[in-house]
């Protein structure tokens, strides 16, 4: 066989495994794979691994988890790649897999914020945080409320000429 | 420990705040980065204008306390020191005033133009204290227009109906 038929059909082994050849190739294919047992090998070992992958557990994975464990594992943000085509959404799923390993095994330098960053929040957490980040911003509203009726009070009354100072550049504190 | 937020500009260490006053919070909210990203993406859709107030945001933390005459003493010159503090590294007062019983200071880190935290720190006539820090690229117009709409009654907080 030669060097550039083997590369011919190594190149087409992931299409096959994820059943995207055209019906030529196909046919091509699989008659090489009839009579060639290094071919048929690399095909049983492909399937073996979307096999295995089949039996991870499937847990929402966040689309850039390997960016994040990267950026932790390693202070650097990841370099952006084109996705391979092999085993499409099995690629994927493998990618993830191995962020979460890395991020399990990465050195002692991972903080708490990290960590954080890295899970993924289960749905009763986010309820609890959306109840939170509504009872803050009401009390925002509140403390804004609070500063408006105070200079009201103090400008009606005549005792403060200035007391608010809207953001960059206004001053320093003002009091009664 | 290093942390997120405590890197950022805008962040705020209030210190021990219950030791201060002497009592617990009444209420204590601290959200992190993390959950503050996917609370943005899970209202993207549904409410933009919340999206994009929060998409800068890096922390949220709060502390209210319900306090008595000398907790109020010792949340007033806590006070006084936070803002002693927040003036020495350059905060800006957006509004700070005062009046016998009353205390509202808000003030807005400023970087490159732009806000990176805002501080807010109020004691009310009947003893409320509030300590808040929200931490990240703020706008601060467009987070008032989005806090006035929550309308949470904070008076059922004390009585556990929220």
């Amino acid at each position: 066989m030669s060097e550039r038929i083997d590369k011919w059909f190594d190149n087409r082994i992931e299409a096959y495994v994820d059943g995207d050849l055209p019906d030529n190739e196909l046919r091509m294919f699989e008659a090489r794979m009839a009579h060639d047992p290094a071919l048929e090998a690399a095909v049983d070992r492909a399937v073996s691994v979307l096999d295995g992958l089949g039996e991870v557990p499937r847990y929402a994975c966040p689309v850039d988890m390997a960016e994040r464990v990267e950026r932790i594992t390693t202070g650097r943000p990841q370099r952006r790649k084109v996705a391979r085509p092999l085993f499409g959404l099995a690629a994927a799923a493998s990618a993830c897999a191995v962020a979460v390993a890395l991020w399990l095994n990465a050195p002692g330098t991972v903080t708490d914020a990290d960590v954080a960053l890295a899970a993924s929040p289960t749905e009763a957490e986010l309820a609890a945080a959306r109840s939170e980040l509504a009872l803050a911003l009401s009390y925002l509203d509140k403390a804004g409320d609070l500063a408006t009726r105070e200079i009201s009070e103090q400008v009606v009354g005549g005792g403060l000429i200035e007391p608010i100072r809207q953001s960059v550049g206004g001053g320093r504190e003002t009091a009664s | 420990m290093a942390s997120a937020q405590s890197d950022q500009p805008g962040y705020v260490d209030f210190g021990d705040l219950t030791g201060t006053v002497g009592v617990e919070p009444a209420v204590e909210v601290s959200l992190g980065p993390a959950l503050l990203r996917f609370l943005t993406e899970t209202v993207r859709q549904e409410e933009p204008e919340l999206a994009q107030a929060l998409g800068g945001l890096r922390g949220i933390r709060l502390n209210v306390f319900q306090l008595d005459e000398s907790g109020v003493a010792n949340a007033q010159k806590r006070t006084r020191n936070i803002v002693e503090r927040l003036e020495a590294d350059a905060w800006e007062p957006a509004v700070s005033v005062r009046s016998e019983d009353t205390m509202v200071h808000m003030y807005m880190k400023m970087v490159d133009d732009r806000v990176a935290g805002m501080t807010v720190l109020t004691i009310d006539e009947g003893g409320e204290a509030l300590f808040m820090n929200i931490v990240g690229e703020i706008d601060p117009a467009q987070l008032g227009r989005v806090a006035s709409r929550f309308g949470v009654d904070l008076d059922d907080i004390a009585t556990g109906d929220f």
